[in-house]
């Protein structure tokens, strides 16, 4: 146990005596690994612990927090001292801690700890080897080995008392294809939420440093992607990475509840073509994005967001659900004791529709197929988006035809809502790191196929 | 705490030399929206990072344990991971340099002294001026505050601290109007509280957004440009590792045996400056112990040289240029020398053209390996030296190099907060209608 429970009590009471009515204690201790392979050596190793806790104090809506790794009770009493400062008010009542419940939906077999450094080693070689034996174009390659193992608890005023761990592991491959005169790269980061098992038929590294290496040649010969406006087909997968920024950010409850998104006060509205349903499923087994409890300890669960097209659900933490007056969706959610939660994506996904890649591509005369999405960032108040195409080609009467490079998509997020008329049935799933107020937290991207009837393609030629 | 038992047990178990780093920090952020402190973050931290040579090869370890308890295992974590380095690039723990460089004012005691109301009542400020002007949908400003304080000690007697602080305010404010929405947000840095002006930066966060309301896609050809200061610091950022020795080695860099060629115009004056004023980075010594110096990476458009820390550095027998961070090399403050005219001057000269406030996308739409971008922009038309038409939802496409040889002027100015000036260029193909 990270904090004794008697202590977490004394911390609460101490953070409530001036009168808050929510008080939540956050610990915990993270291990992280990463070793890296450039050029078939091992380059680097390295691990690091942090170890802190974070202590929220509220009233109504409004918070204060801390943090600190000073874990000896003075420290800790001190801060609560602090942050209650803020406060004068009637005293609410305090209820006794619970016996602490462990998460345990998710199931790790062999933990990071148990893995030796050779072990990590073997699985980048391997992914790293078959991206160079791809072509002789593949001049430089980069695999990365990472896993973390974090254990948090969370204890609040209400009694709730909850420990809580997540394990990670990944692995980053990058190749650059060159043919002396110019260099373009490609790459493919497999994770998932559990152990070291995940190496054992679930993520395959030589898999993945085939396909970074076939991205970066393709892309080397590719053309220069034209620009202008025009029908898009975003192939499954990571190209879910549209939706996760054009709207997903937008139905967070940290942009609607202060009415800083464009989707505040739709609910039970139409927002999209009733082609297009959407999630955050926060519960898929061992998935990226999943995790037993979220940050505030609360059950993970899966929010139906869009319905056919209407809104239905936004993802809301326990302050933001008092501001809003709406339940809380169990989504909040934070790097680490070093942020505050909020409300936050965990795996979101356009849900599965009815139409094939050859309908899609049916009707299309001119037009552009990303088959693989790069990252992107949006403005959450207007909705205004872009985002890279790691992997296109050109659409020419109804057919994939060359492939383009250089392409970015930009757009506004409630218009393409409404734009997306096909949808696929090819439902999967893409990792990400998503940066935001609360830190970077892991998070999958996701979709079928999906065409656009019309967006903005930014290129470097002339249409 | 006893380094030396450390480097004691470090020797004891074979590893020949160990470099230790102690952060102790505390940092303030306040959050107000809607005229009430939203959210307030205090915090107390410390950090130990190791590093050591076992065998010839580095291994590292970081913890937030600070405590003497755990030297054995930072020994015996060192150990492991150096055991799997299969590398044979030679690895460092430097003794440390006769001078470095006393850098003025990184520590201003009275900030961080001031009372923790004055900087709220400084953050509400900022809003409810936001908050009056017309059409302000959205409004909210924060305060952010850092202290910090680190030692560097390593087995070869070195023994360095730095000490540092700085204070950010920042301005949003979201203009609706006719059916547009609009966000605009300002910054201001400094470590001197009084320099924190809430009606500037108030002003300059509402006339970001206001001035961009009816912003529309443009026609899709190329334009001559003016990129603003945060537009300029977006780019100079995401390119900055081309001027890395280590991206020069790895044949990862565009300027790789460029050194003393024509790559820019004769404008161009690219600094890399470990004393700038009102920067967190600013530092006298990096993360190797390695005294850190100001450079001309590239002199009125010819490049001088790359940055190097001390493995990079000895693979081509020449001397660290201070730029060690991490187990690579990074800039310390990286911008473009500032010119003659001020950014307005500038606009004012240009007949026709656009004016590019800000890039967005840079993590994706932008290759280092090729210097190709292509970046969702805002802005504006310019028209006889004057704005006119607010632009939005377009992409601005060109390579990196291309732009260094097409800057035709840079603005007198770094200004505050981006640590950038402004720049005129050429041409730069917009992608819009």
């Amino acid at each position: 146990m990270l904090i004794q429970k008697e202590i977490m009590e004394e911390v609460i009471k101490k953070s409530a005596s001036t009168g808050a009515d929510f008080v939540e204690v956050f610990a915990e201790d993270t291990v992280s690994h990463q070793l890296t392979v450039i050029g078939g050596q091992v380059e680097t190793a390295k691990e690091s612990r942090i170890r802190g806790v974070g202590l929220r104090v509220a009233l109504g809506a409004d918070y204060v927090y801390g943090y600190t790794n000073n874990f000896d009770k003075e420290s800790l009493l001190a801060l609560a001292s602090d942050l209650s400062a803020t406060f004068s008010a009637p005293l609410k009542e305090i209820v006794p801690l619970n016996e602490l419940k462990k998460g345990e939906h998710h199931k790790v077999k062999i933990y990071p700890k148990d893995v030796t450094n050779e072990m990590k080693k073997d699985i980048v070689m391997k992914a790293y080897n078959a991206a160079k034996a791809y072509s002789d174009e593949i001049t430089q390659s980069v695999a990365t080995y990472i896993d973390w193992t974090q254990k948090v608890e969370i204890a609040k005023m209400d009694g709730r008392f909850i420990e809580d761990e997540r394990v990670y592991t990944r692995i980053a491959i990058s190749a650059v294809a060159s043919n002396g005169k110019e260099s373009e790269s490609g790459s493919d980061n497999p994770g998932m939420s559990m152990g070291f098992e995940v190496f054992d038929g679930i993520i395959d590294p030589e898999k993945s440093g085939k396909e970074a290496a076939r991205q970066a040649i393709v892309n080397l010969h590719a053309k220069d992607c034209p620009s202008g406006e025009m029908p898009v087909i975003i192939d499954n997968g990571f190209g879910g990475v549209i939706f996760h920024e054009a709207c997903g950010h937008a139905l967070e409850a940290t942009a609607v509840a202060r009415g800083a998104s464009v989707f505040a006060g739709k609910l039970h509205e139409r927002i999209a073509h009733d082609c297009v349903s959407a999630l955050d499923d926060g519960t898929i087994e061992n998935a990226w994005g999943s995790e037993n409890y979220d940050d505030e300890g609360n059950l993970q669960k899966k929010r139906l967001l869009i319905d056919k097209g209407i809104l239905v659900s936004y993802m809301i933490d326990e302050l933001n659900s008092r501001r809003m007056n709406l339940p809380c969706t169990s989504s909040g959610r934070r790097e680490s004791y070093k942020y505050a939660p909020t409300s936050r994506m965990s795996n979101t996904y356009i849900a599965e529709g009815e139409s094939t890649l050859e309908d899609m591509l049916k009707g299309i005369k001119f037009g552009l197929y990303a088959k693989n999405m790069g990252g992107g960032s949006v403005d959450p108040a207007t909705g205004d988006f872009n985002f890279a195409v790691r992997e296109g080609y050109l659409i020419r009467d109804g057919k994939i035809a060359e492939a383009v490079k250089g392409a970015s998509l930009v757009g506004n997020g409630a218009v393409i809502l409404k734009n997306i008329d096909m949808v696929g049935k090819n439902v999967d799933l893409g990792q990400g790191m998503c940066g935001s107020v609360s830190g970077s937290i892991p998070t999958n991207v996701g979709q079928p196929a999906i065409r656009v009837s019309k967006i903005t393609v930014g290129g470097r030629s002339a249409k | 705490m006893e380094f030396k038992k450390l480097f004691d047990l470090a020797k004891k178990e074979g590893i020949e030399d160990i470099q230790v780093v102690i952060n102790n920090g505390d940092s303030l952020q306040i959050e107000v929206f809607n005229q009430t402190v939203s959210s307030l973050q205090i915090s107390r931290q410390s950090s130990l990072s190791a590093k050591g040579i076992y065998q010839g090869k580095m291994g590292y370890y970081s913890t937030e344990v600070v405590s003497e308890s755990e030297f054995p295992l930072i020994v015996e974590k060192i150990k492991e991971n150096a055991g799997i380095i299969t590398s044979t690039d030679e690895v460092f723990i430097y003794a440390g340099d006769e001078h470095y460089e006393k850098i003025e004012g990184q520590f201003n005691e009275e900030l961080k002294n001031t009372d923790i109301k004055e900087k709220i009542n400084l953050t509400l400020a900022i809003e409810k001026n936001i908050k009056e002007k017309e059409n302000v949908g959205y409004s909210e400003a924060d305060y952010n505050e850092e202290n910090n304080k680190m030692i560097m000690v390593n087995s070869k007697g070195l023994e360095l601290k730095d000490e540092g602080n700085l204070a950010e305010a920042v301005g949003v404010a979201v203009v609706r109007k006719d059916n547009d929405s609009r966000t605009g947000f300002e910054v201001v840095m400094t470590n001197d509280f009084k320099k924190l002006d809430a009606k500037m930066l108030s002003e300059e966060a509402y006339n970001k957004g206001a001035s961009l309301i009816g912003a529309k896609p443009v026609e899709s050809k190329q334009y001559k440009a003016i990129l603003n200061e945060e537009a300029t610091a977006t780019l100079v950022r995401t390119f900055s590792s081309m001027f890395s020795s280590e991206m020069v080695q790895k044949n990862l860099s565009i300027l790789k045996g460029k050194v003393k060629e024509v790559i820019g115009s004769p404008v161009l004056t690219i600094v890399d400056d470990p004393f700038l004023k009102e920067s967190f980075s600013s530092t006298s010594f990096d993360s190797e112990g390695v005294a850190t110096k100001y450079k001309e990476l590239v002199k009125d458009g010819v490049l001088t040289g790359f940055i190097y820390n001390l493995k990079t550095a000895k693979k081509e027998g020449v001397k660290s240029t201070g730029n060690g961070f991490g187990s690579g090399c990074a800039p310390i403050n990286l911008y473009i020398k500032p010119g003659d005219k001020t950014k307005e001057e500038l606009i004012q000269g240009l007949d026709e053209g656009i004016l590019i406030t800000s890039l967005q996308g840079s993590h994706s739409g932008a290759n280092p390996l090729s210097g190709d971008f292509s970046l969702q922009a805002t802005g504006f038309l310019i028209k006889d030296g004057k704005r006119t038409q607010p632009v939005a939802l377009v992409t601005v496409s060109s390579n990196i190099l291309n732009i260094f040889k097409d800057v035709v002027a840079v603005s007198s100015e770094l200004k505050n907060g981006y640590n950038s000036p402004a720049i005129e260029v050429k041409k730069v193909s917009v992608a819009g209608l």
